[in-house]
């Protein structure tokens, strides 16, 4: 078995995230960005990926942190208007993405062309042909793997990086930023929720105004008709009526429009600060 | 949202604007509100639609 091969087993067994889940769970996370953006930032992790190289992969995403932290950074560098960087070209970036994934191995190697074809049904196929497919293909003992780890050549291999999970050092004081967090987070919802109180009351006032003026563009109309003998008359009420009508609408509209979106915009803004606070924490 | 703010102030332009049509049609013909007035059907209508009528509706309303 050669250095890549005993390389890519080491990265799948001895570390949590490789390169291939963090872009798929990171795609998962931007539904805030429209398709093609979501495969163009995709597209630009991956060129930093590429760069980075295979040796820094690992150091690379810790130093990213999870892909849900990267996902609310860029979101957070969406609503500030800040430009994020984008892979140039999206359609050729979709042409090379399979190649992209690939890790460097040897085709003859039995393990590797067993995990390549588990990662493939397991794309593929449902679940219950997944399990059958995975009955079928051979599975390598651990000990293979670590006897083939082992004999990598130190001349061919000098450093192979080795990822440390970040370890939380004082997990009792995080709980209770967490609690905290969540304190802040219940009160802003508590405030939010009587605050669009007093909107909804103020809003069912201005929409009462559109309904008066909804009635009274029946009660033109109305005498418009009886009153058709007198056309002059009419005219006065139809035309009285309609421009009723069109005040009416735009303000019993306005009203729910404003009542929608304040009450929204602050229920939003109440989670997003204890959000914050939460990723602070 | 923003289609429907569209569609309601088209709506709303076009009644405005119809409105103010048959208005401008009644006086042309010698229309008038005092004429309006003497219309002893439509002055009910008129009386209770006046602003100061309403305003004493939603007054008594609210017992103030």
């Amino acid at each position: 078995m050669s250095y890549y091969t005993a390389k890519y087993i080491f990265h799948e067994e001895g570390l949590k995230m490789n390169r291939q889940q963090f872009l798929a769970e990171l795609n998962q996370y931007l539904t805030f960005f429209s398709p093609e953006e979501r495969v163009r930032v995709v597209s630009a992790y991956n060129e930093k990926f590429d760069s980075a190289g295979l040796e820094n992969e690992f150091a690379l995403i810790a130093e990213l942190g999870t892909p849900m932290k990267t996902a609310i950074d860029l979101k957070r560098r969406m609503e500030s208007g800040e430009k994020i960087a984008l892979a140039a070209d999206p359609e050729a970036r979709e042409e090379a993405a399979p190649s992209e994934y690939n890790v460097e191995t040897e085709p003859e190697e039995t393990l590797n062309a067993t995990s390549e074809a588990q990662e493939a049904v397991a794309e593929d196929l449902p679940v219950a042909s997944q399990e059958a497919a995975s009955e079928e293909l051979p599975v390598v003992p651990q000990e293979t793997v670590a006897e083939t780890v082992s004999e990598v050549p130190s001349e061919v291999a000098p450093e192979i990086p080795v990822y440390e999970a970040p370890q939380k050092e004082k997990p009792s004081e995080y709980y209770e930023e967490n609690k905290t967090s969540r304190k802040i987070s219940v009160g802003g919802i508590i405030g939010a929720t009587l605050l669009s109180i007093v909107i909804v009351a103020v809003c069912l006032v201005v929409a009462a105004v559109g309904v008066i003026f909804l009635v009274g563009m029946s009660y033109l109309l109305l005498t418009g008709l009886k009153n058709l003998l007198y056309i002059t008359d009419a005219l006065l009420l139809f035309g009285g009526g309609l421009v009723c009508a069109g005040l009416g609408l735009l303000i019993i509209w306005f009203a729910v429009w404003a009542a929608i979106s304040l009450i929204s915009k602050l229920f939003r803004s109440a989670i997003r600060t204890g959000s914050d606070k939460e990723c602070v924490a | 949202m923003k289609n429907i703010w569209k569609v309601v102030l088209l709506v709303s332009l076009i009644l405005c604007v119809a409105g103010l049509i048959c208005g401008a049609v009644s006086y042309l013909m010698g229309g008038s509100l005092d004429n309006l007035y003497q219309n002893k059907t439509a002055l009910p209508v008129l009386e209770m639609l006046s602003p100061l009528n309403i305003l004493n509706s939603i007054t008594a309303f609210f017992g103030v």
